[in-house]
């Protein structure tokens, strides 16, 4: 995760660090000991990563009775009580499995320190290279050890070293699909087969005599780097299969549904995601850009929206008619939320301070809508949740304990969740 | 600006010829003094190398034996030319007539591939942005134009203060010295201020500021005043050469804050030089200060970079802790950078003191499981940039490099698509992904390569009938991994039926060898 970001960037107290590593709160502590027992239902993660900060104030938390709103209006939903952007008309009718957590806040206003902090739940600090939380799951579910990886992500941002598995290492590190993925055409793994003129055994063959030279030379030349190429070069071997192969082609789906996801990146990532769910593919992350609406906020949020609604929707409804709803858990986030002050271009700003997130599936997703923001918008009133909280709670409920420790780059153990979280009761 | 001489100068000729005498030999002194500040490479290699042993009985460690001739070779190819050496500068190299090993550095200095190679180097340092959309299109000029300084040995703070003051709108009296300097600081950091400062600050200087913009951090070193008034040095004049400029008019507002602030350094020293009337605007100050050779920061971040490049470490981390070991490091690179600074900041001088030293010589071969701790006691491991993976894979097939002015576009264009595909940020930390793996093993550029039809290498091997067998076997492993095949590969080759008595199917064993060893760890990595 931090390959591409200086190190210099993180300047905060080792102290501070050392300590919330090795005096966790008692609470968190005996809970995480309770649910031991318990068997978590959920198998699967969707990541729907919304990049750039969204205006969550224009989707899930509106407030059309102040200046503020902006002219988006509200539409009601199944739920009672839940009302959300007129520009997700689909999204409205699963309200039931869908739980809307409105009370986020957090300090950081920075895309670099709050994307780390959304994606590894810990802020950037002392060096630490932090694995995403796919990279987390993937290592729980053990899933790496199969055909296809654990964690895949698609069509992720552009930016350098965005989406990684941190001190975790290679075995868990995200499989990228789509990466500069300009068009749904680039939605490919390339390169999965050998070529067309090689013989039928010789690929075999070829195998053999690479995997006997790479132990040979590992076994004299012991390096990290070393390692986690020979573990890649497993993990491609694997994944060149037909069965795995076949999990990535969107050509075995039907027009119609390839319609129904819409045909953007975005909308047949949803749909390469489903089939990566149904192949058991632990922790899928789909990527949409463009929500860092700085200038022409509504134009922008109303066409993302647009996407947001139909790939959403359409990936609840096939989950639902698989009977893989209530065993996967769809999380809709961003880093922040945008100022609920409209600036002089029409645009919002960032605004970490009372942000919104979706989850749907899972068990968790069911008609709630928790904490609540003042009616201009600014402030959490009620329930205030950091992103700790929420890895917290999402680990507890995928059946993993928050404070199970994983050894770290900095010869120090790091636990999944910070152990200063606090789980959040009602997704319990 | 000659001066006419006067008539009583003419007149009286042994007076004038004694002082000319004088003249000529005092500045001949003053010459050997200035030469004889550079100081030589072999001596401060030495001394890197006796505090490196001190280092290592504080941490208790031992050195590895020293690499053998064709495994400095090749890591002397990778890190100055850019690509594995041919079969045939293996077996030179090799020979008892062979250069010695100061020698071969010396001749690879001095080559062209080399500035080229340096030139990406120091782009990607300088201008990280560079190797992702939207700034990518600014590598290409960014590269080439710092190459050909490289190539000239300019010195390297003047390349930095070009790079660093170069002007918005192009003037005539740029052209003449420096060829047309790219804008990449102005381009790639969509002509703000305040990322400009911050790319000047973090990439040349090694100090992040960038913490400090929004606001003061409670545990850092920085103020936000501190990064406004670095980011007051880039904005934006309107000031020509010559004309009115003043450093102390120049403001820039903080956002969200009804304040401006002036230019000042984040050192908190004063500017020591003239600045009014001399520039054209702040940044021109900014790089003049940053170029100054007693400025530590540049020099003290060039050289802990480029050790970090070769030696897969770099000197100092300024986020470690303070121990023993960080003290003994830090007053190499202190000393490393002085060195550097007197040498006139020369490339050429660095890269051949680095190369002397004995721990750039150590063997990579180790064989337990735990990674050395970064003493520097064993050689690193490092991955190959994108760049170094394309020119060896080429060397490796036999065919010639790519060359920008003479190869067809399409040709050109292939290899910035495999080029881009392999990204790489620290050479030691290079992560290899599934897709990279994939385009290896399956893809277009490698199949070309590997293919028993298309690759000079595999053609010449197999419609030769006198070479033997073993003769062909070596040269593909020379031509891939810079050595020959121990006995444990010949026994292995020799039960998988790869090396066999049969002409007629070399053409297919030997496409199976190469492709296995193209894409093997040992010819994926520097070691």
């Amino acid at each position: 995760m931090l390959h591409g970001i200086s190190r210099r960037l993180f300047c905060s107290s080792l102290a501070a660090a050392t300590a919330s590593a090795w005096m966790p709160t008692r609470w968190l502590r005996d809970l995480a000991a309770a649910q031991e027992t318990d068997a978590s239902p959920i198998k699967n993660v969707v990541l729907l990563w919304l990049h750039g900060g969204p205006a969550t104030i224009d989707l899930w938390d509106l407030k059309p009775n102040h200046d503020n709103g902006g002219p988006f209006r509200e539409i009601a939903t199944r739920t009672p009580g839940m009302k959300i952007s007129e520009h997700l008309p689909n999204l409205a009718h699963w309200s039931e499995e869908m739980t809307l957590v409105r009370s986020m806040t957090t300090r950081e206003g920075d895309h670099g320190r709050a994307v780390h902090l959304a994606r590894t739940g810990y802020v950037p600090q002392a060096g630490i290279d932090f694995p995403d939380m796919g990279a987390l799951v993937s290592k729980e579910f053990h899933q790496h050890e199969g055909r296809l990886p654990g964690f895949v992500s698609i069509a992720p941002p552009l930016r350098p070293a965005f989406s990684g598995s941190g001190f975790l290492g290679t075995d868990h590190a995200p499989m990228v699909v789509g990466e500069n993925a300009k068009s749904v055409g680039d939605l490919k793994v390339d390169d999965l087969r050998p070529y067309d003129a090689l013989p039928k055994d010789h690929f075999a063959a070829r195998r053999e005599l690479l995997s006997q030279m790479d132990a040979q030379f590992l076994g004299q030349h012991a390096s990290q780097v070393g390692r986690s190429y020979q573990a890649t070069t497993d993990r491609a071997f694997r994944l060149m299969h037909p069965d795995a192969v076949a999990a990535f082609d969107l050509e075995q789906e039907s027009k119609a549904t390839r319609d129904r996801y819409q045909q953007t990146t975005f909308g047949q990532g949803c749909l390469l995601a489903r089939r990566l769910v149904e192949r058991g593919v632990s922790f899928v992350e789909v990527t949409l850009g463009g929500w860092d609406t700085h200038t022409d906020n509504f134009g922008k949020v109303q066409s993302l929206s647009g996407q947001l609604d139909s790939g959403f929707s359409s990936l609840l409804s096939d989950l639902k008619d698989r009977g893989l709803l209530s065993s996967t858990l769809v999380i809709c986030m961003g880093e922040f939320g945008r100022t609920p002050k409209i600036n002089g271009n029409t645009g919002r700003d960032h605004w970490p301070r009372a942000w919104s997130v979706a989850l749907a599936g899972g068990g968790v997703g069911n008609g709630q809508v928790i904490g609540q923001t003042s009616a201009d918008g600014t402030t959490v009133e009620e329930q205030p949740c950091a992103v700790p909280d929420l890895l917290a709670t999402v680990a507890y409920r995928l059946g993993i304990d928050p404070l199970k420790q994983n050894p770290s780059n900095v010869n120090r153990p790091i636990r999944i969740a910070d152990p200063e979280a606090n789980l959040i009761e009602e997704l319990i | 600006m000659k001066r006419t001489l006067n008539h009583a100068w003419e007149r009286t000729s042994l007076p004038r010829f004694s002082l000319f005498a004088v003249t000529f030999l005092l500045m001949t002194l003053i010459a050997t003094s200035l030469l004889a500040q550079t100081p030589a490479p072999s001596e401060v290699a030495t001394r890197i190398d006796q505090q490196l042993v001190r280092l290592w009985e504080v941490e208790q460690v031992s050195p590895a034996p020293p690499t053998n001739r064709e495994e400095f070779l090749r890591r002397v190819s990778l890190d100055l030319l850019g690509r594995i050496p041919t079969p045939a500068e293996v077996r030179q190299f090799s020979s008892e007539n062979g250069p010695s090993r100061t020698e071969l550095v010396a001749a690879l200095v001095d080559n062209p591939a080399t500035a080229l190679h340096l030139g990406t180097f120091f782009q990607r340092l300088w201008f990280p942005q560079t190797e992702v959309d939207p700034y990518r299109y600014l590598a290409i000029d960014t590269r080439r134009w710092i190459s050909v300084q490289l190539q000239q040995d300019r010195p390297l703070n003047e390349v930095a203060e070009a790079m660093i003051a170069v002007p918005f709108a192009a003037a005539d009296s740029e052209q003449t010295r420096w060829g047309t300097i790219p804008k990449t600081i102005i381009e790639a950091n969509d002509h703000l201020p305040e990322r400009m400062a911050a790319n000047a600050t973090t990439s040349f200087l090694g100090v992040d500021l960038s913490c400090a913009q929004c606001h003061d951090h409670p545990f850092g070193e920085w103020s936000q005043d501190q990064f406004w008034q670095t980011a007051a040095f880039f904005a934006q004049s309107d000031s020509e050469v010559d004309s009115n400029f003043r450093l102390a008019d120049l403001r820039l507002e903080i956002p969200d804050q009804d304040r401006t602030v002036e230019p000042v350094l984040f050192t908190g020293d004063p500017i020591t030089f003239e600045t009014d009337s001399h520039f054209a605007n702040g940044r021109e100050v900014f790089s003049r200060w940053t170029s100054l050779p007693e400025n530590q920061y540049f020099a003290r971040h060039t050289v802990n970079q480029v050790w970090a490049e070769l030696f897969g470490d770099p000197l100092v981390d300024d986020l470690e802790p303070s121990s023993a070991s960080r003290s003994i490091r830090a007053e190499m690179l202190d000393e490393l950078a002085a060195a550097f600074a007197e040498s006139g900041f020369r490339l050429r001088w660095l890269m051949t003191t680095l190369l002397a030293t004995d721990a750039y010589q150590l063997s990579s071969r180790i064989d337990h499981t735990a990674d050395p701790d970064g003493h520097f006691q064993v050689g690193a491991v490092r991955g190959l940039a994108g760049r170094q993976l394309h020119d060896s894979l080429r060397t490796a097939a036999g065919l010639p490099l790519l060359r920008d002015d003479l190869d067809s576009a399409a040709e050109i264009q292939t290899r910035e698509d495999f080029v881009e595909q392999f990204q790489l940020g620290q050479s030691k930390a290079a992560p290899r992904s599934i897709s990279q793996t994939l385009a290896l093993m399956n893809g277009d550029f490698v199949e070309q390569i590997v293919s028993p039809q298309k690759s000079p290498l595999i053609e010449s091997l197999a419609a030769a009938p006198f070479l033997t067998e073993k003769t062909c076997v070596e040269t593909i492993y020379l031509a891939t991994l810079g050595r020959q095949p121990d006995d444990q590969e010949w026994q292995r080759l020799e039960s998988l039926q790869l090396v066999q008595d049969d002409f007629a199917s070399r053409r297919q064993r030997y496409a199976d060898l190469f492709w296995a060893l193209v894409n093997s760890v040992e010819f994926s990595t520097n070691h």
